[in-house]
């Protein structure tokens, strides 16, 4: 009887908060930029999110789903890959619907072999996003805290403009479908990424 | 005493989350929102209220220009404004939730975002959730005491 009774109150305590996954890969980003010409950019997305450096998280971590009395559940990416090549791939995309030819780094970064592939491939500049936090957490409200800088260098290395968002706040109200969190977070990324473009030395870099 | 205590523990958990009210706006920077004089609403495409057609009106009442539809964007305006309501129920059907944003009209860019979030037993009418969203969206301070809108 009352190993029944755990078990069903572990179901309904689990209930829809556990396995949830987001799509942030396939979400465009909202761009304030368009490229005047051919340009070819390298971008890079490196991962520097403590609780995945330290390997309490996986890199495909995003964030957490709380069950029905704030019982925390890892929330990962839909794609099963690292967060950050989640994002690499919807700013890849979104830079090509402006215009732009994308090298996308499939490697750790580092400068020196970020300026050999540009100079393979003709690149002009190299954009640079350090994920330094991004992380949902879902109960009856979204919670965000994210850390993110973006930095362009030329193809010899040299910065050219940096843009910081950083924040730990409420972005909304938590949603009755695992699908319709996705949607929000990836709105929202694609929110504060569009920010980090609009910065008119960022888009002068451009 | 203690069952009866847990019990109530146990109520005030599942009641709470139906009193939650987020409302929320940021925006751009790098965007002087202040300047946005001109918006034209776009419907969002599932809206069967016609909610286009009270953002347009509560955006005049704020002493903007605005103007709605579904077709292309007018020429000269300052942003083009999209949104998206959720819609739940509890006895009866009442908005959750809108989200709010003002576009760029030639790159589409989101320069702006405001949301708007009451679930059952502090909901209000669609009418009074547009406008504390666009009053924190434009920076024009809380509801009126007195706003007719209420319910």
């Amino acid at each position: 009887m009352w190993r029944t009774a755990i078990v069903l109150m572990c179901a309904v305590l689990a209930g829809c908060a556990a396995g949830n996954r987001y799509n942030y890969r396939d979400h465009a980003v909202s761009l304030p930029i368009r490229a005047e010409g051919q340009r070819i950019l390298v971008l890079t997305v490196e991962d520097l999110r403590p609780y995945v450096l330290n390997g309490d998280k996986p890199a495909n971590f995003v964030g957490l789903q709380r069950g029905g009395f704030g019982n925390p559940f890892d929330v990962t990416t839909a794609s099963g890959q690292s967060l950050t090549q989640d994002m690499k791939a919807s700013i890849s995309n979104s830079l090509r619907n402006a215009g732009y030819t994308v090298i996308a780094n499939p490697t750790e970064p580092d400068m020196s072999q970020l300026k050999q592939v540009a100079a393979q491939n003709d690149a002009s500049r190299i954009v640079w996003l350090k994920v330094k936090d991004w992380k949902s957490d879902i109960y009856v409200s979204i919670g965000l805290s994210y850390d993110l800088h973006l930095a362009v260098y030329n193809a010899q290395g040299i910065l050219l403009a940096e843009n910081t968002q950083q924040g730990d706040s409420t972005v909304g109200g938590g949603k009755l479908s695992a699908s319709q969190n996705s949607e929000h977070m990836a709105q929202e990324f694609s929110k504060r990424i569009g920010y980090l473009f609009n910065s008119p030395s960022i888009r002068d870099a451009l | 005493m203690k069952t009866k205590l847990m019990g109530l523990l146990v109520v005030l958990a599942l009641l709470s989350g139906c009193s939650k009210t987020v409302l929320k706006a940021d925006s751009d920077p790098n965007v002087d929102i202040a300047s946005l004089q001109s918006f034209y609403v776009k419907k969002f495409e599932p809206d069967r209220r016609g909610l286009e057609q009270v953002i347009a009106t509560k955006l005049e009442e704020l002493g903007y220009q605005a103007s709605s539809g579904t077709g292309p964007v007018p020429a000269g305006v300052d942003a083009v404004v999209t949104y998206a309501d959720h819609w739940a129920w509890d006895i009866t059907n009442y908005m959750l939730e809108i989200n709010i944003q003002f576009r760029n009209p030639q790159t589409d860019y989101v320069i702006s975002n405001g949301n708007s979030y009451r679930t059952s037993l502090v909901r209000k009418a669609p009418e009074f959730m547009i406008e504390e969203t666009l009053r924190e969206m434009l920076g024009k301070g809380p509801m009126p005491a007195n706003s007719g809108a209420g319910k």
